[in-house]
């Protein structure tokens, strides 16, 4: 950061702090030090308007603020370097309606369950959460527009770096037998989900999405009350969010209250006119491209980043260097993951670490020595168990979605 | 024990007595899991628009549904692409945005985003 001038207007309890410490006279003194304190409030991402304040939301460690109301928060990429799961109190938020859940009543929380059902319920928590078979699957969790930021070219819509993800071992009940206690009638076809989000405006579309029913019905979606063990941080869906393993987050509806059975597509704003991607590999198009036809976005592929380095860090010369990161494959498991320690020269297999099932990050070990000083570029190819392997380009859609390039790691061999 | 000392201790215990009587709802889910009411405060600040009268333009219709974060940390967008943004809140959100105030606020928003970028470089 190189103008603290600008975090003073951000943060005016810092301001008042500087000038309590002028009061005291001791400003002169102490700049320099709070000055720096300042400069690791902000983080820079490496694009265009990429400076993020850092800062802490209720129940949450400081995370990068992309936006206060409804916040949006990312993920530091240090805490994907701590272990495969993510820290519930680091775990990035994402919330698209300004009228969001701040207030939950155990007692008095229930979802419906209605449509096209031979047996409409209206189930309360604690029964939702006892009167099923407990269910848990580790999953990732990834917004579809995670790493929307590296769009070249640019495009709008919440500028996140890599840290709109997350990995958590999810505990709750299996969608599959609420849905079967209520019984849907022949000619069921789609399931829509809502949760208390809401507009500020009245002609704001309320946030809902919807799953085909075979889908919905797999045994794997699921209702999550708990995540690594604990009930879920209020700003990541508490006290019930869907779970949808293996697919992007824009379906996985936080504080879930109605399940409603359709006969019919979901033509809401955000089934049809939100989340599209083109219908083509990789979900890529050319820039201003016209004709292609544009399909909700569903399943997540491959994607893989170093976390024991980062851009700018520095190695020696000739000693061995140990070399981790994550990794996961999508809607399967991973089948390898392979580094390049020379921009894509020579490539070689890495260790794959504890599998936690095939939803799960997936932690890689390898380790190369740098031959020779200047410059190195570090790959990650993640493939997974369907042969699908990351692209050594990356793709590009008018919406920022699905991106899952090899990424790149630039470090200085000394 | 001077008498203010005791008094203060029994209203201590008097505290704790009633805060055992007071229900905390709880529900025990499987594998240890306790759910229990909660109630969080959002921080209520976000970032404001300044420079100019379509200033106060942008923050009576650009702060309804979202803070200027939202806006504020966009990557330098073509007038067009401002335009358009400003028809999709109005098509699809429902922004209140008079039709008349898209062009100047259209070319406000684009300028002080640019400004911003460059600041930040
Ligand atoms: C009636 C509600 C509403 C108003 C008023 C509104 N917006 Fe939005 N805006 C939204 C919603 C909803 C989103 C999507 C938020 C999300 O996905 O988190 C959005 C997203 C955006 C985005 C991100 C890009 C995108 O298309 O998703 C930009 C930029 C934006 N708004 C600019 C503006 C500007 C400038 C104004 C003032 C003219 C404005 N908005 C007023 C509801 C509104």
């Amino acid at each position: 950061m190189s103008n603290p001038r600008r975090i003073n207007t951000y943060r005016p309890e810092r301001r008042a702090f500087l000038k309590m410490l002028a009061l005291m006279g001791a400003a002169g003194a102490l700049a320099g030090g709070e000055l720096a304190a300042l400069a690791a409030d902000v983080v820079e991402l490496p694009f265009a308007n990429g400076a993020r304040r850092v800062e802490a939301f209720p129940q949450k460690r400081p995370l990068l603020l992309l936006r206060t109301r409804p916040p949006l928060l990312e993920t530091p990429m240090s805490v994907f370097n701590a272990g495969v799961f993510t820290a519930n109190d680091a775990f990035y938020v994402r919330w698209h309606l300004a009228d969001i859940p701040t207030e939950i009543d155990v007692d008095t929380y229930r979802v419906r369950v209605f449509g096209h059902v031979a047996s409409p319920m209206d189930i309360y928590l604690s029964e939702l959460v006892r009167g099923f078979a407990p269910f848990e699957i580790a999953a990732v969790n990834q917004c579809s527009g995670n790493s929307r930021g590296f769009f070249t070219p640019r495009v709008p819509g919440g500028e996140w770096g890599n840290g709109a993800m997350g990995n958590a071992l999810w505990s709750g009940i299996r969608l599959k037998d609420l849905l079967a206690k209520a019984a849907p009638r022949a000619g069921a076809r789609f399931v829509r989900f809502n949760g208390l989000d809401k507009g500020t405006q009245p002609n704001t579309p309320d946030f809902m999405k919807s799953l085909d029913i075979e889908h919905a019905m797999n045994g794997e979606v699921m209702i999550a009350y708990g995540m690594n063990h604990q009930p879920l941080p209020m700003l990541n869906g508490f006290p019930l969010r869907l779970v949808v393993p293996g697919w992007f987050a824009t379906y996985w509806v936080k504080a879930l209250t109605d399940i409603e059975v359709l006969e019919h597509p979901d033509d809401n704003f955000w089934m049809k006119s939100a989340y599209l991607v083109p219908d083509t590999p990789q979900a890529s198009m050319k820039p201003g491209q016209a004709g292609v036809k544009m399909v909700p976005i569903g399943r997540m592929p491959p994607r893989s980043f170093i976390t024991s380095l980062k851009d700018g860090d520095t190695v020696a010369a000739g000693r061995r260097v140990a070399v981790g990161g994550i990794a996961f494959g999508g809607d399967t498991g991973i089948a390898r993951v392979m580094f390049s320690p020379d921009g894509g020269n020579n490539w070689h297999e890495t260790d794959l670490e504890n599998d936690y099932g095939k939803y799960s990050f997936r932690r890689f070990n390898t380790s190369f020595v740098p031959a020779s000083k200047g410059d190195a570029v570090l790959m990650v190819q993640a493939v997974n168990n369907d042969g699908l392997a990351q692209p050594l380009q990356p793709n590009w859609n008018p919406g920022g979605y699905a991106r899952n390039v090899v990424e790149r790691t630039r470090i200085r061999v000394l | 024990m001077k008498p203010a000392t005791a008094i203060l201790l029994c209203l201590w215990g008097a505290a704790i007595a009633l805060a055992g009587c007071v229900r905390h709802p709880a529900i025990k889910a499987p594998g240890a899991i306790v759910l229990r009411s909660q109630r969080i405060t959002l921080p209520a600040h976000g970032r404001q628009f300044s420079g100019g009268p379509q200033a106060s333009v942008a923050n009576t219709y650009c702060l309804m549904c979202h803070s200027g974060g939202m806006v504020m940390t966009q990557p330098p967008l073509t007038l067009a692409q401002w335009q358009a943004e400003l028809h999709k809140m109005i098509a699809a959100y429902g922004c209140p945005l008079p039709g008349g105030n898209i062009a100047e606020l259209a070319q406000f928003i684009a300028q002080s985003n640019q400004n911003l970028t460059a600041s930040a470089r």
